[in-house]
């Protein structure tokens, strides 16, 4: 059913994505184009190398996309960096191989779990994941 | 719409055995033919048969399949010619696709394209008919230019004929827009390049397919097109050109097939068309090639294009009745390419979405961002017809997106 794909939830997070802009100090940034869409994010990561994940985004993407980017910055916001980027890994691995819903991560990631069932949106969904890991590592 | 035309286009239809399947429980509508068209039954069963009876390497055998493979090889050249009403088969060169064509004559103009010579292009080209250029630009030290275009989609023609100079060396010019569905004025942009002795290359990967093509009422220098966007295989496409220009221009690639003789010290190039034909070519995509122009002979031309046009128009009207929907290009010369966009809605969730219905369209730039980048806009939908689709198809289309956009704006 398509509509297990587009959920209310990830259809909400969309129009109201968390962190979505820049942050008022920006120690990182990374931009990232989908090559399949020409899709468009940059993650920033605020603050300075000392400080926990605080990452903001933004994008010119899909539902998709956008509701990923906003439920990596919510999740990963406080955590250390080197524990951050294990958790962005093991989210990105989840995506792609279809086990979100088999790795005990945070609740909210579980409007992601049909992705794998579209091959052609998973990249819409590792996107965000992948450009906070090419930045924060 | 007569009883003729009816019945014709049903018995097309059942030409193409993939129409007839369900996607996600639904009856596909297949809306990407800018993308690819399907392929009649005459197409695969002319490759399947050439493998099952005729297969061989070709040229310098001696036996009877080598032989068979040649001809078949040779035949489906001379179609082609035909098709372009080129004056001689030689002309016809098989590449991979449009692509690989145009990446040819880039590759091989190195010689005859100096510094600060211009070369122009259209602000709504593939990134086929960009990239090649560039990187000639960049090994020449020539400049690329861009003719402008106005928001419906159509080139500034007063602009290009400022533009076009005694330092023009090349026009590049898409015939017709896979993304706007615009036809542009060939003809003008050719005549008015040939009063400087600029190089014409016309992309006519799209226009093959819908439009007659007759390069020498075009006078153009080269016209390219690939065999699956006018129903043959993939992996195949032509070079149309001109015999003086051919015959002036370097080798693109280098090998077997495209010699007369090799010794360790220099190798004489082959005649035309094999000097550009290094190595063993796709037969099969050329007897495919061939089979596919015998499909478009067989039919009424005309009355394909006008038939594809009551679709277009059809689509239209309808899509413009539904609030929020943009159409990007509406050019009064055009073909049947619908491009629009959902205000607040992403093409590709809209395409996800009416794939759920069985309904194939093509979602993103469509390889042309620049032309995104015009419309400020990262993306569009696209629907494209053809000769085996119908009316109720449209009407498929128009339901599902009036879903997608009361789903998606919840």
């Amino acid at each position: 059913m398509i509509s297990d794909l587009y959920k209310k939830q990830m259809i909400e997070m969309s129009n109201n994505p968390y962190h979505f802009g820049k942050p008022e100090i920006i120690y990182a940034n990374k931009e990232t184009l989908n090559p399949l869409c020409g899709d468009k994010i940059t993650v920033y990561q605020s603050g300075a190398a000392s400080c926990p994940v605080d990452l903001w985004f933004e994008s010119v993407s899909c539902i998709i996309c956008t509701a990923s980017a906003s439920l990596l910055t919510k999740n990963s916001e406080g955590m250390l960096f080197n524990d951050g980027i294990k958790f962005m890994r093991h989210v990105e691995i989840a995506l792609k191989d279809g086990t979100l819903l088999n790795h005990g991560l945070p609740e909210d990631l579980n409007c992601l779990g049909e992705i794998n069932n579209y091959p052609s949106r998973i990249t819409c969904a590792t996107l965000p994941w992948s450009t906070a890991i090419e930045l924060l590592k | 719409m007569n009883t003729k035309q009816k019945r014709n286009l049903t018995d097309i239809r059942e030409e193409f055995p993939i129409l007839d399947q369900k996607i996600n429980g639904e009856d596909l509508v297949y809306l990407d033919n800018a993308a690819s068209t399907q392929k009649p039954k005459k197409v695969i069963n002319a490759i399947k048969n050439y493998y099952e009876k005729d297969h061989s390497n070709v040229h310098r055998g001696v036996h009877t399949l080598s032989v068979r493979a040649t001809e078949a090889y040779e035949n489906a050249r001379e179609k082609v010619s035909e098709f372009v009403n080129s004056p001689n088969k030689n002309q016809i060169i098989f590449t991979k696709g449009t692509t690989e064509s145009i990446n040819l004559i880039a590759g091989s103009l190195t010689n005859l394209v100096q510094k600060n010579d211009e070369i122009l292009i259209t602000a709504m080209e593939h990134h086929s008919n960009i990239v090649p250029w560039q990187e000639l630009c960049k090994r020449t030290g020539a400049i690329l230019k861009v003719i402008p275009i106005n928001k419906d989609g159509e080139i500034l023609i007063d602009k290009y004929k400022e533009m076009v100079t005694n330092k023009t060396k090349l026009v590049s010019v898409v015939h017709l827009s896979n993304t706007l569905g615009t036809i542009n004025p060939i003809a003008e942009i050719i005549d008015t390049a040939k009063l400087y002795d600029a190089i014409t290359v016309i992309d006519g990967a799209q226009s093959a397919g819908h439009l007659p093509v007759d390069v020498q009422k075009l006078d153009c220098d080269f016209y390219l097109f690939s065999g699956h966007k006018i129903y043959g295989p993939t992996g195949i496409g032509v070079l149309y050109g001109k015999v003086d220009i051919l015959n002036q221009i370097d080798p693109y690639q280098f090998g077997g097939e495209m010699i007369l003789k090799v010794t360790f010290d220099e190798t004489t190039y082959n005649d035309l068309p094999h000097k550009f034909e290094a190595g063993t070519p796709n037969i099969a995509g050329a007897v495919g090639i061939g089979a596919s122009i015998d499909f478009i002979n067989s039919l009424d031309r005309d009355l394909c294009h006008q038939y594809e046009m009551s679709l277009h128009d059809y689509a239209l009207d309808q899509l413009k009745k539904i609030q929020s929907l943009r159409i990007i290009g509406e050019s009064s010369i055009k073909s049947a390419i619908i491009s629009f966009v959902v205000d607040g809605i992403h093409p590709h969730d809209i395409g996800t979405i009416i794939n759920q219905r069985g309904i194939a369209v093509r979602t993103g730039h469509h390889c042309t961002m620049p032309l995104m980048d015009f419309y400020e806009i990262p993306g569009t939908v696209r629907a494209s017809f053809s000769i085996y689709n119908n009316h109720a198809e449209v009407d498929k289309l128009i339901d599902a997106i009036n879903l997608s956009i009361t789903m998606l704006k919840q």
